[in-house]
C-alpha cells in the first residue's frame, strides 16, 4: 500500500484522476480496518468518508509527501476513536462497562489459521483499537495514550492480557491436537 | 526479568537483543507479535461502497492547495487600523479643503456682486457656474466636490480678474 509522492503532488495541484487514484488504492484499507475495529459497514464508511474529506481538503497541512500514507491513517483513526467514544455514550450511559478482554468463554475457542482475526473477533472495540494500532502499525503505548486519551497502563494491560490469553488458548489447541 | 511486549516489537536496544537470545519465553512471544503482524497482511481487504466515492468526489478541492502564510492578528489589526485611520485622515482633510472653496468662492462672489460691470463672455461663464451648482447638489464624493468647487472659484476669479481690467479701462 503505497502512495507516490508524485501523486501527491499532482493531488496539491486539484488533479482529480489523482484523487481518485488515492481513493481507489487506500480506501480498501481504512475501510476494512474500521469494519474490523467497530463492526459495523455503515459506521465503517462512514468513517472512510471522513478521512479522506478532511485529507483531500487539508493537504496543506502536510509537511514531507512521502508521509501522506501515515497521515491519512492517522486521521483515520482519530475518527475511529471519536466514533467509539460517541457510541460509549449513547449505548453505556449510566451501565457498568464491559471487560474489553473477554472472558472465560473465550478460553475455551479454539484458535484459527489467522490468529489476530481470532483474536480481533473475541476482543472489545476499545481493545481492538489498541491491538492493531500496537501490532500492526507499530505505535508506542504513548502514541496510543495520546491518540485515545487513556493512560499508557491501560493500552499495556490490554496488550498484556490479549497476548496471554491469546498464547493460552494456543496452547490448549495444541495440546488439544 | 522478561522484556515488554514494547522491547520486543523495538527490538532495537543490546539488552532487549541478549535477553531474547537467551529468554526462550521472550523469543516464543516475539514469534507471536511477529506472526499476528504478518496476519493483518493475509486479512481480506473490502471496499467501501460506489456511494461514498460519489460523496468525497462532491469535496475534492477544485483550486491547487497553496501553504497558508497566516498573518498574526496584531499586524493585520494594526494594518486595518492605520488603513481606516488614513481614510478618516483623507476625508478629514478633503471635508476642510471644501470648506476652505467654499469660503473662497463666497468671498469672490461677494466682490463680483459689488461690481457692476458685465464682461464678454460672462453670461456663457455664469451658465458654467449654474451647471456646476446643479452638479454640486447631486454629487457625493468629496473629492469630485472639490474639484467642481475649485473649478466654480476658477471661473468666478477669471470674471472679477476681466472686470477689473474692464473698469481700468473705463
Amino acid at each position: 500500500m503505497k502512495i507516490d509522492k508524485s501523486l501527491v503532488k499532482l493531488m496539491r495541484k486539484g488533479d482529480e484522476p489523482a484523487f481518485t487514484l488515492c481513493y481507489q488504492t487506500l480506501s480498501p484499507f481504512i475501510y476494512s480496518v474500521a469494519l474490523r475495529i467497530c463492526g459495523r459497514a455503515a459506521v465503517a464508511e462512514e468513517i472512510t468518508q471522513d478521512s479522506f474529506i478532511k485529507a483531500f481538503n487539508s493537504l496543506e497541512q502536510l509537511k514531507n509527501d512521502t508521509h501522506f500514507v501515515p497521515w491519512i491513517k492517522r486521521i483515520a483513526f482519530n475518527y475511529t476513536v471519536t466514533h467509539l467514544r460517541k457510541d460509549k455514550e449513547s449505548t453505556l450511559t449510566g451501565e457498568v462497562e464491559q471487560d474489553d478482554i473477554l472472558t472465560d468463554e473465550f478460553d475455551s475457542l479454539v484458535v484459527h489459521q489467522n490468529q489476530l482475526e481470532f483474536l480481533l473477533s473475541h476482543i472489545s472495540s476499545d481493545a481492538k483499537l489498541i491491538i492493531w494500532l500496537f501490532i500492526v502499525e507499530g505505535y508506542s503505548h504513548t502514541e496510543i495514550a495520546e491518540l485515545t486519551n487513556k493512560t499508557q497502563s491501560y493500552s499495556k494491560s490490554i496488550v498484556s492480557r490479549s497476548l496471554a490469553k491469546l498464547r493460552k488458548v494456543d496452547k490448549g489447541a495444541r495440546y488439544a491436537l | 526479568m522478561h522484556c515488554s511486549d514494547e522491547e520486543l516489537i523495538s527490538n532495537s536496544d543490546n539488552k532487549t537483543k541478549l535477553h531474547l537470545k537467551m529468554c526462550h519465553e521472550c523469543q516464543q512471544r516475539l514469534w507471536q507479535l511477529k506472526q499476528l503482524k504478518a496476519n493483518a497482511e493475509q486479512l481480506p481487504l473490502y471496499k467501501p461502497s460506489e456511494s461514498s466515492w460519489l460523496k468525497v468526489k462532491e469535496s475534492i478541492p477544485k483550486q491547487p492547495q497553496r501553504k497558508r502564510f497566516i498573518i498574526p492578528r496584531s499586524i493585520a489589526a494594526s494594518f486595518i487600523g492605520g488603513v481606516l485611520a488614513a481614510l478618516a485622515g483623507n476625508n478629514f482633510y478633503q471635508q476642510h479643503s471644501i470648506e476652505q472653496q467654499v469660503d473662497l468662492s463666497t468671498d469672490y462672489e461677494k466682490q463680483f456682486v459689488l461690481m457692476e460691470v458685465t464682461t464678454q463672455n460672462m453670461e456663457h461663464d455664469l451658465w458654467k457656474i449654474s451647471q456646476i451648482d446643479q452638479t454640486l447638489n447631486h454629487e457625493k464624493s468629496t473629492l469630485k466636490q472639490k474639484k467642481l468647487w475649485q473649478e466654480r472659484n476658477q471661473i468666478l476669479k477669471r470674471l472679477l480678474e476681466q472686470q477689473n481690467v474692464s473698469k481700468e479701462v473705463i
